[in-house]
């Protein structure tokens, strides 16, 4: 992923969040989720449409090993976008994001 | 015998010693160092012959950098032990530093191969990644771990299986390049438990029936139902949590696992070749390291395409092992078996090429 370029659909009404990480040297597979009800102090919209959407096909390196890979998915009504990462790609907008869905209490 | 690992800084000087009690020592350092990469390491070895002579002798040595990322992700971090350097006193880069020594020992001694590239490629590793991160990587250059959340996982270099595994992707990268998706991504991930557990065997003098043959044991907290993250002699029972669920390993190729996560599953579908390699090494008996060891890293040299397939690569197993043991050996047999027990078959087709 090289274009960090903001989706221009804005996202509204309610949302569910979920982030899948697999991979790593344990290869276990870690799921998290936040639904709109959740928690509305956090401006999730936001945090959803900073994110590339667009640009986001993971690129491997070929070499690495062991790394995390990130599956995220923002369903907001009918719209559902889905990014796969690898760990190396969980920076910027992706990272608040994930960092915000994996801090909901009880995950 | 007196066992010392020379860094090129120390090389220099000896080769320069105008003395003749120290004259094979110096010329063994000269050698050294005419021959030499740069950077490159040496191990002297000094005994006495029975004539009270003093015999040097010039083997291999690793050259070991560990740096500390102070819990950022930023590499490679601030170098806090380099080759030769006295214990920091911290466990994890103290631990990483013995473990890529423990490493290059196996694959220098047991299967003459200095260092990832087999050219004496310098071994760097970076402890503290990141805040309470759950794993241990290899990033194409150098072997990074987390200290772990504290909850499920503690710090990643409390296993010697852990960082045999992740210095075997760069031999892995260095040699059959298994591309990291499917079954070669299975095959690359298996070669790393096996040289891995190897390592821990190696270091540790246990025979076949003495190995655990767990890979990550000590890396989960007590809160966790599990001794380990994976057993190559008997996958899916390495752990069974309430949080983590059970252990998803398949034992046999007829449950392989289809799915997109985890590169198609690598860390899952690792299972079926790691068992093949136990069964294997079991039936041959003695040390492991010796000659189930060797054909595996034999096969690694085989000229195998990036996207081997499970039968590929047992079909190449097959013939690494005629190639050193002969087609009607025990070896053969043994091999041969332990890939149709979990259901792989080893017939003459061994793939394209790279």
């Amino acid at each position: 992923m090289t274009d960090h370029e903001p989706d221009h659909g804005k996202t509204s009404g309610d949302y569910t969040i979920s982030v899948v990480r697999t991979g790593g040297f344990a290869g276990l597979r870690r799921e998290w989720r936040v639904t709109s009800t959740d928690a509305r102090e956090v401006d999730w919209a936001g945090l959803i449409d900073a994110c590339p959407w667009n640009n986001s096909a993971t690129t491997r390196d070929g070499r690495s090993a062991d790394r995390f890979v990130w599956r995220i998915e923002a369903k907001t009504g009918a719209r559902t976008r889905t990014a796969t990462l690898g760990d190396g790609e969980v920076t910027g907008a992706w990272k608040s994001l994930v960092d915000a869905v994996r801090a909901r209490p009880g995950d | 015998m007196i066992h010392g690992i020379v860094p090129p800084y120390l090389l220099a000087r000896i080769a320069e010693l105008d003395d003749e009690r120290f004259a094979t020592a110096a010329q063994a350092a000269r050698r050294a160092l005419r021959f030499d990469e740069p950077r490159r390491a040496a191990r002297l070895n000094f005994s006495l012959d029975a004539s009270n002579n003093l015999v040097v002798e010039l083997t291999d040595g690793p050259n070991r950098t560990i740096a500390d990322a102070h819990n950022t992700e930023t590499l490679p971090g601030a170098v806090v032990r380099e080759e030769g350097d006295d214990p920091t006193g911290d466990v994890a880069a103290d631990e990483a530093y013995d473990g890529l020594g423990a490493t290059f020992a196996l694959f220098s001694e047991v299967y003459g191969r200095n260092s990832i590239d087999g050219a004496g490629l310098p071994l760097d590793a970076t402890v503290h990644y990141g805040v309470e991160y759950d794993n241990a990587f290899w990033d194409g250059e150098r072997m990074v771990f987390g200290d772990g959340d504290g909850e499920i996982f503690g710090r990643f270099t409390a296993s010697l299986t852990v960082i045999g595994h992740e210095l075997t992707h760069g031999v892995t990268q260095y040699t059959a390049a298994l591309e990291y998706q499917g079954q070669s991504g299975a095959l690359n991930e298996s070669v790393s438990d096996v040289f891995g557990s190897l390592v821990e065997q190696h270091s540790l003098g246990q025979s076949t029936k003495e190995a655990s043959w767990l890979i990550g044991a000590g890396l989960f907290t007590d809160q966790v139902e599990g001794s380990a993250l994976r057993s190559m002699k008997a996958p899916g029972t390495a752990y069974d949590d309430d949080v983590l669920g059970k252990d998803p390993q398949p034992a046999h190729v007829s449950d392989y696992v289809e799915t997109d996560e985890d590169n198609g599953g690598v860390h899952i579908n690792s299972g079926i070749p790691n068992r093949a390699f136990y069964l294997v090494a079991d039936t041959l008996g003695g040390n492991a390291w010796e000659r189930a060891g060797q054909i595996w890293y034999d096969t690694l040299g085989l000229d195998l395409a990036p996207g081997t397939t499970f039968t590929q690569f047992a079909a190449a197993t097959v013939r690494a092992a005629s190639t050193r043991y002969g087609e009607a050996s025990a070896e053969v047999d043994a091999v041969r078996t332990g890939w149709s027990t979990v259901g792989v078959e080893t017939g003459d087709d061994d793939g394209p090429r790279a």
